[in-house]
C-alpha cells in the first residue's frame, strides 16, 4: 500500500526538516518516491509530524486493571458508543482516568501518537501486562519490569557483583519481554513490605539483604550500559510525594555522573513533578521545580518528564506501595494496596486536584518549572505520569500552556494564591514553539528508548504520521493556544505503519501495533549465565510458581519485535 | 468427593515407557499449582504426580463428556453437525432482544475475551459465576478497596495468618503446603505461623489450625467491625459480638497487630452470609487498618481455577468485571441488575449462552422456571442437570488438560495453562466455538 | 401545567429503557413525542410501539406533568434524571425510578424496583407501593447516594436503604430489610415500622430513626435522649469503626 501526503508543513527536528513537503509511505514505512497510484492526503496549510512518543504512561497491566475494578465510578465517566456516530472504534469505550484498552487505543491514536511505554511491570505479572498489551488497538507498545526492590538484584548489587546482576537484568528483560529497566523507589517497597516503613535516604540499608538505594541506583547505571540497553535506566526516585523530597532526587541524578552514552542519557529521572519539592512540612512546601530543571541542563546525561497536573478528578497508581498507603491516609477514601512477593509491590487510590488547594497548586506549579525550565527540549518528554497527575488525553491542554505565558498567567490568577509565595510561576516567560512541542512530544522520547523507526520521518522510518489542522506559518501558539488545543486533541489523520487509522476523530482501521522488547542475553559470558541461572533456580524457591512457568511464552507476543542486544 | 490434607496423592511408582510432562498447572481451584507431572501412556494420562485429590479426580477421573453437538427437537436432544449447532447458536442470539450469557470460570481468559467480544456483537450482557461466589469481594473493592498480596509475599514473610470463612484442606487442598503452615519461607518457618480459623462450624482446616473461633451464622460483620473499632482504641460494651465473645475478638485482634506480616484469607462463609459485601469490606478494611502497626494483607480464596481471570479480562476490554451489558448504546455495569439469576428472576433475558455452568443445579427456584422458558445454548465439556432442556449442546475441550490458555490464580497472578492430550476426537476448544458462533452471527 | 397522557398498550416482552422526562418532551408535537426513541432489549422502538399517547406538551419542564397508566415494571429509568415537571404512574415502575433526579415530583401508586432515587439530588418522589433495593443509594463504586430532596415510601423497602446518603430526607411506613443508612454520612431516614440486620453499618454521619424494632450493632453507643415528634428517643451513636458520628434514634420502651 502506497500513500503520499501532499503538500503539508512537516516539521521532523530529528531530521532538521521544518518545510512544506510530501512525506511518502510505502508497507508502512517512509520512502523517497511512490507510485502514481499512491493513495492521497491533501495536508496543504497543516501540520505533520512523525506520531506521537509516549514515554511513561500506566496504560496495561495489573496496576491498571485494579483500578479499573477500583473505580467503576471512573468508567462509567467515559462511556461512548462503538461504531460509526459514536467513536468509530469496533468496541465502546469507558473510563476518564481509567479507559478500557480499546478506548487507550483510540484516544492516543485521536491525539496523533502511535506509541506508548508502559513503564511499570511488575514481573510476576507481566503476562498479564502483554494480555493487555493484546487488545489495545492501533498503537506500538514497550514495558519495562521494575527491578528497584527485587531480592536477587538487590543481593547482587549489595555486594557489588555486577555482573551476575547484569546476567540476571538480562534473563528478567527477557523472561517478562521488556524493554529495559524501572527502578521504583529503591529498597524503600522492601522496607515497607517488612515492616510497613520506608527508605528515607540513598544509604539507608534494607536487610538483610545489606542494599540501599544508591547500591541499586549504581549498580543498574553500569549493568545497563554493560548490557549496552537501547534505553536508559528508569528512575522513580525514593521519598515521593514529600515536601523536601528534591534533595533526593538531585542526589539521585547525581550519580549518573561518571556513567556516559554517546546516543542517549544514561539517567531518566520520571515523573519529577512528585518528586521536586522544597519545604519540610505540607505548610512549607514549594516548588523545586527549577531546581531539578537546572540540574539537567547542568548535566546532558541526565533526561527527566515532568507529569504535569491539570487538576482532575482522576487515579493515582504506582509501585511505591508505601507512598500510596500514606496517601489513602489523607484521602480518607478508596485505596488497593498490591504487594508483589520478591519483587516490589504497589498501590492504587484515586485523587483530586483541585486549583484552590495548596498543595495542587504547588505541584501544578512545580511540572510546568520543571517543563519550561530544560533549555535543550530533547532531554525533557511531555507526561502526565498517566494518570497519575492526569489522564493522557490532557497532553493538548498542557502543550497550550507551554506555549503560552498569556494563559499561565491567567491560570496563575485562578489558582491558590500559594503559587505566588511558593512557586516560581508567575516570573517564568519561556514559550515553546511548535518545533519544541514536536520535540518533546516525538522525536525525544524516541531517541531517549532508541526507538529506531520512531520519532522522525526520514527514509525508512516507520510510517507513523499525525496531521494536524494547524498552519504553523499562520498560527501563534501564544495568542492561539485554545485553538491550538482543540486542534491537537483531535488530529486530522492518524497514519500508523502506513495505514489511516484515525480522521477527524473517527477510528478507520485497528490494526494490532507492535510490542517491542529487548533480549540482551547474548550480551553474558557463558560462565557468569550459568552461575545467574544457578542463582535463579535457588531464588525460586521462594516463588509460588515454577521456573519453567515464569517467563512469557511467546503466544502472548503475536506482535512481538525483539530487539536483540550484545550479540 | 476424595479429601486429601494437605499432602499430595500418593501415586504408583515410576513405571518405564510413560511420558511425563512437567509443571502443570492444575485447572481446578483457584490456587493453580503449577508444579503437577502428568504421566502419558498411549496418549492418555495414566497418574500424576504432586496432585491433590480434587486434582487427580479432574485429571484422570473418567467424568462423562458431552459426545457430540445436539440440537433439541421436541423433547429429545439430536446429534447434529457443529456446523449445525453453531448456526443455531448463532440463530438464538440473533433472534434475542436480551440475549444474556453465564458461566466461563473454568475457561481460558482468551476464550473469555472472546465471550465477552461475542456479546458485544450480539448486543447482550455477560457475566461469570462469581455472581454465586466472589462478587461480594468485588464490589466490596468497589467500594472501598483492599491490601492485595501475591501469595509469594505471604509464604515469605506471614506469621499471622486468618482463614476468615474459608476452609482450605476442603476447598483448596495444597493451600497449607505451598503458602501457609508447610510451606517455609524466607523469613518465616511454615511450623512458626500462627494459624487461625474464623466459620461457623469447625471445619477440618480449624482443627488442624492453631486456633478456632467461631462465630454464629451472620454474625461476621458484627464480629469485624468491632474489631475495627478496637483497633481505634474504643471499647465495646457488649460481652459477646457475633457470637464471639469480646475478649476472644481482642486476643485475635492482638495477634494481628502484633505481627510482622499478617494475611486474612476469606472465602464463601464471608461472601455468601449474612451482610455478604460488607462483611468483605469490614475484613479488608480491617486489614487495611491494620498495616499502621505491622503489615496485613488480604486474598480471596478464589473457588474455580479461572473465575479470576474473567474478571481481569472483562475488566480491561470493558471497563468493569462483568455483569455488563451491551444492548444499549453505551457499556451498562449493573450486578444486581444484569446478573444472570436477577435477569431470569424479573424475565428481563429472552436467550441464554451457557459456558461451563450448571445454572439448573445452582439457581434458585424462579430463575430456573424462566431458564427452562426461553432458549439455551450450552457450551461445555460434561453434561449436567441443565443440559436436559438446553436446545443446543456444544460438546467443548477441558482448557489445561487438552487446550492451552491462560488462567488467574486467586491472588490474579496469571499462569499458563498446558495441553497434555488431546481431546476426544474431533471435539473443539471453546475458544474455536465462540470464534465460530461470532462468525455465523 | 400541561399534561400528555400515556396509557400502556404493550408490555415490553423483555425489559425497555423508559428515557422520558417532561423537558424530553417540551415543545415536541404529539407525533415527535410518538417517535421518542425506547431502547426495547437490544432493540431500537418508539413511545408508541407501547403507549397511547394523548394531552399536550408544555413550553417549559416545570410546566410538564405526565400521566403514565400501566403497570411499568417491565421499564428501567421511569423519571430517571428528570429536573421539573411532575411525572405519576398509576401502576408499579422498574429498576432506576427517580434515580439521579434533580427536582420536579415522581409518583408512582404501585412498587418500584431497586435503585430508586440512587444518588438523587432534588426533588420528591413518593411510592405508594414498596420499593426495593439501594433506595436514594449509590450505583456501584460511588460513595455518594442521594444528596438532597425526599422520598416518601408508603409499604416496606428493601436491603441497603439510604446507602452512602449525603443528604435529603427518605421516610417509610413500612419495614426496612438489611443495612439501613449503610455508609450514610448526613441527610436522614425516618422508617416507622422495623428495621433489619446491621442497621447504620459503617455510618460516618445522618441520622435513622427506627419507630419499630431496631438492634443496633455493639459498634454504637448510647448517647442523651432526645425528643422527636413529642416522643422520647433513644440515642445510639456508630459506627465507631468508622469514626461514631451517625445517629440511630428509636423509641424509649417501658
Amino acid at each position: 500500500m502506497e500513500l503520499r501526503i501532499r503538500n503539508g508543513h512537516v516539521i521532523d527536528p530529528a531530521s532538521g526538516v521544518n518545510e512544506v513537503k510530501d512525506v511518502l509511505v510505502r508497507d508502512g514505512k517512509v520512502v523517497d518516491e511512490v507510485s502514481r497510484d499512491a493513495e492521497e492526503i491533501d495536508a496543504s496549510g497543516k501540520l505533520v509530524v512523525p506520531g506521537g512518543v509516549c514515554p511513561h504512561s500506566h496504560i496495561a497491566g495489573p496496576k491498571s486493571n485494579v483500578g479499573r475494578l477500583l473505580r467503576p465510578e471512573d468508567g462509567r465517566k467515559g462511556t461512548t458508543s462503538a461504531g460509526p456516530g459514536g467513536g468509530g472504534g469496533n468496541f465502546p469505550e469507558s473510563g476518564f482516568s481509567l479507559p478500557n484498552t480499546y478506548a487507550i487505543g483510540y484516544r492516543y491514536a485521536r491525539m496523533g501518537y502511535t506509541t506508548v511505554v508502559e513503564p511499570s511491570m511488575a514481573p510476576i505479572e507481566a503476562r498479564h501486562t502483554h494480555e493487555e498489551f493484546n487488545d489495545i488497538p492501533i498503537i506500538d507498545k514497550a514495558a519495562l519490569p521494575e527491578v528497584g526492590n527485587n531480592w536477587l538484584l538487590m543481593r547482587y548489587l549489595a555486594s557489588g557483583d555486577t555482573e551476575r546482576a547484569a546476567a540476571y537484568a538480562a534473563w528478567l528483560i527477557r523472561a517478562t519481554r521488556g524493554y529495559g529497566l524501572k527502578i521504583v523507589n529503591p529498597c524503600g517497597v522492601e522496607q515497607w513490605s517488612q515492616s510497613g516503613g520506608n527508605v528515607m535516604d540513598l544509604d539507608q540499608s534494607v536487610e538483610p539483604f545489606g542494599c540501599t538505594p544508591r547500591k541499586i541506583i549504581e549498580g543498574c547505571l553500569e549493568l545497563n550500559e554493560a548490557l549496552g540497553l537501547p534505553h536508559s535506566i528508569h528512575l522513580h526516585a525514593n521519598n515521593l510525594g514529600v515536601p523536601g523530597n528534591v534533595e533526593t532526587l538531585l542526589e539521585s541524578m547525581e550519580l549518573a555522573s561518571g556513567h556516559e552514552n554517546d546516543d542517549r542519557a544514561v539517567l531518566h529521572a520520571t515523573h519529577v513533578q512528585f518528586n521536586s519539592y522544597g519545604g519540610d512540612s505540607w505548610g512549607t512546601m514549594s516548588s523545586e521545580g527549577l531546581s531539578t530543571a537546572e540540574f539537567v541542563n547542568r548535566n546532558p546525561n541526565v533526561t527527566i518528564d515532568p507529569a504535569v497536573v491539570t487538576f482532575k478528578d482522576t487515579t493515582t497508581m504506582t509501585g511505591d506501595a508505601p507512598f500510596e498507603y500514606n496517601l489513602q491516609k489523607m484521602t480518607k477514601g478508596k485505596y488497593v494496596g498490591s504487594d508483589v512477593g520478591l519483587e516490589g509491590g504497589g498501590g492504587v487510590v484515586p485523587f483530586e486536584y483541585k486549583p484552590d488547594n495548596p498543595v495542587a497548586t504547588i505541584q501544578w506549579a512545580t511540572g510546568m518549572e520543571a517543563a519550561l525550565g530544560v533549555e535543550d527540549p530533547w532531554r525533557v518528554f511531555l507526561t502526565t505520569d498517566h494518570p497519575n497527575a492526569a489522564p493522557f488525553t490532557d497532553y493538548p491542554l498542557i502543550m497550550s500552556w507551554l506555549a503560552s505565558a498569556e494563559e499561565r498567567e491567567r491560570i496563575v490568577s485562578r489558582v491558590h494564591p500559594v503559587v505566588n509565595r511558593a512557586t516560581a510561576m508567575g516570573t517564568i516567560d519561556r514559550e515553546y514553539t511548535l518545533e519544541e512541542l514536536v520535540v518533546i512530544t516525538r522525536s525525544a522520547p524516541a531517541r531517549a528508548y532508541d526507538f529506531e523507526g520512531k520519532g522522525h520521518l526520514g527514509t525508512g522510518a516507520d510510517a507513523d504520521v499525525a496531521i494536524y489542522d494547524i498552519d504553523p506559518d499562520d498560527t501563534d501558539p501564544s495568542r492561539q493556544h485554545q485553538e491550538l488545543r482543540q486542534k491537537l486533541q483531535v488530529a486530522n489523520y492518524t497514519v500508523k505503519a502506513g495505514e489511516i487509522v484515525q480522521r477527524d476523530g473517527e477510528i478507520k482501521s485497528e490494526p494490532l501495533g507492535s510490542t517491542h522488547w529487548v533480549d540482551a542475553t547474548g550480551a553474558i559470558d557463558g560462565h557468569v549465565w550459568e552461575d545467574a541461572m544457578s542463582d535463579i533456580g535457588d531464588h525460586f524457591q521462594n516463588y509460588a510458581i515454577q521456573l519453567e512457568n515464569y517467563s512469557v511464552q511467546e503466544q502472548y507476543l503475536p506482535t512481538g519485535e525483539v530487539r536483540e542486544v550484545g550479540v | 468427593m476424595t479429601i486429601c490434607l494437605v499432602s499430595s496423592v500418593s501415586v504408583a511408582g515410576e513405571r518405564t515407557g510413560a511420558e511425563v510432562v512437567k509443571n502443570v498447572t492444575c485447572p481446578y481451584c483457584g490456587l493453580l499449582c503449577d508444579d503437577i507431572d502428568v504421566y502419558l501412556e498411549d496418549g492418555e494420562i495414566s497418574r500424576i504426580k504432586r496432585g491433590c485429590g480434587l486434582s487427580n479426580a479432574k485429571f484422570v477421573s473418567e467424568a462423562d463428556r458431552i459426545e457430540s453437538p445436539a440440537v433439541r427437537e421436541g423433547e429429545e436432544l439430536h446429534e447434529v453437525s457443529y456446523g449445525e449447532a453453531i448456526e443455531r447458536a448463532a440463530e438464538v442470539l440473533r433472534e434475542a432482544k436480551r440475549p444474556d450469557c453465564y458461566g466461563w470460570s473454568s475457561c481460558s481468559v482468551e476464550a473469555q475475551g472472546l465471550g465477552i467480544e461475542l456479546m458485544k456483537e450480539a448486543r447482550g450482557s455477560i457475566g461469570s459465576t462469581s455472581a454465586v461466589c466472589h462478587l461480594p469481594s468485588v464490589l466490596a473493592m468497589q467500594d472501598c478497596g483492599a491490601p492485595k498480596a501475591t501469595l509469594e509475599q505471604v509464604r515469605n514473610r506471614a506469621d499471622v495468618v486468618i482463614y476468615w470463612g474459608s476452609n482450605p484442606v476442603e476447598a483448596h487442598p495444597r493451600h497449607f503446603e505451598r503458602v501457609t503452615r508447610r510451606a517455609d519461607g524466607y523469613f518465616v518457618k511454615g511450623k512458626d505461623r500462627y494459624i487461625a480459623v474464623v466459620d461457623v462450624r469447625e471445619t477440618l482446616s480449624a482443627k488442624i489450625s492453631d486456633e478456632f473461633v467461631k462465630v454464629e451464622p451472620g454474625g461476621d460483620y458484627e464480629a469485624l467491625q468491632a474489631m475495627r473499632s478496637m483497633l481505634q482504641g474504643n471499647e465495646i460494651e457488649a460481652d459477646e459480638v457475633g457470637g464471639v465473645p469480646v475478649e476472644t475478638l481482642g486476643e485475635l485482634l492482638g495477634r494481628m497487630k502484633d505481627a510482622d506480616f499478617a494475611c486474612i484469607f476469606w472465602g464463601l462463609g464471608v461472601t455468601m452470609s449474612g451482610a455478604k459485601h460488607r462483611n468483605v469490606e469490614a475484613l479488608t478494611s480491617l486489614a487495611k487498618e491494620l498495616n499502621d502497626y505491622g503489615r496485613c494483607v488480604s486474598v480471596p480464596m478464589r473457588g474455580h481455577f479461572n473465575v479470576a481471570g474473567f474478571g481481569q479480562v472483562c475488566t480491561w476490554k470493558t471497563g468493569f468485571p462483568g455483569f455488563v451489558d451491551f444492548t444499549g448504546d453505551e457499556i451498562n455495569y449493573a450486578p444486581g441488575e444484569n446478573t444472570s439469576v436477577d435477569l431470569l428472576r424479573r424475565g428481563g433475558s429472552d436467550a441464554m449462552l451457557l459456558v461451563g455452568s450448571d445454572p439448573a443445579a445452582h439457581f434458585p427456584l424462579r430463575a430456573v422456571k424462566r431458564l427452562r422458558e426461553v432458549p439455551v445454548v450450552q457450551v461445555d465439556p460434561h453434561p449436567n442437570a441443565t443440559t436436559r432442556f438446553a436446545d443446543v449442546v456444544i460438546p467443548s475441550a477441558l482448557v489445561g488438560i487438552e487446550a492451552e490458555g491462560t488462567a488467574y490464580r486467586m491472588d490474579t497472578v496469571p499462569i499458563r495453562l498446558k495441553k497434555v492430550v488431546d481431546p476426544p476426537e474431533g471435539v473443539r476448544t471453546d475458544e474455536r466455538i465462540i470464534r465460530d458462533v461470532m462468525g455465523a452471527l | 401545567m400541561k399534561t400528555l397522557r400515556l396509557s400502556l398498550r404493550d408490555a415490553p416482552t423483555v425489559e425497555a429503557e423508559l428515557a422520558l422526562t417532561p423537558r424530553s418532551v417540551v415543545g415536541l408535537s404529539t407525533e415527535e413525542v410518538s417517535d421518542l426513541k425506547v431502547m426495547h432489549g437490544n432493540r431500537e422502538t418508539g413511545l408508541v410501539d407501547f403507549f397511547e399517547i394523548s394531552g399536550e406538551t408544555a413550553d417549559q419542564a416545570g410546566d410538564q406533568r405526565i400521566e403514565i397508566t400501566g403497570d411499568l415494571a417491565g421499564f428501567k429509568s421511569v423519571g430517571r434524571g428528570m429536573e421539573g415537571g411532575e411525572i405519576v404512574v398509576s401502576g408499579d415502575a422498574g429498576l432506576y425510578a427517580g434515580a439521579e433526579m434533580r427536582g420536579g415530583s415522581l409518583v408512582v401508586d404501585g412498587d418500584v424496583s431497586n435503585w430508586c432515587g440512587a444518588e438523587k439530588a432534588g426533588g420528591k418522589i413518593v411510592v405508594k407501593g414498596g420499593a426495593g433495593a439501594y433506595l436514594g443509594g449509590a450505583y456501584r463504586g460511588s460513595r455518594s447516594g442521594m444528596t438532597s430532596g425526599s422520598i416518601r415510601v408508603d409499604g416496606s423497602v428493601g436491603d441497603e436503604c439510604g446507602a452512602w446518603m449525603r443528604g435529603g430526607s427518605i421516610r417509610v411506613r413500612g419495614d426496612a430489610g438489611r443495612m439501613l443508612g449503610i455508609h450514610m454520612d448526613g441527610g436522614s431516614i425516618h422508617v416507622e415500622g422495623d428495621a433489619g440486620r446491621y442497621a447504620g453499618g459503617a455510618m460516618t454521619g445522618g441520622r435513622v430513626i427506627v419507630d419499630g424494632a431496631v438492634d443496633p450493632m455493639a459498634t454504637f453507643r448510647r448517647g442523651r435522649d432526645e425528643d422527636v415528634e413529642d416522643e422520647v428517643y433513644q440515642r445510639f451513636l456508630g459506627d465507631s469503626a468508622e469514626g461514631g458520628d451517625g445517629e440511630i434514634m428509636t423509641p424509649r420502651r417501658g
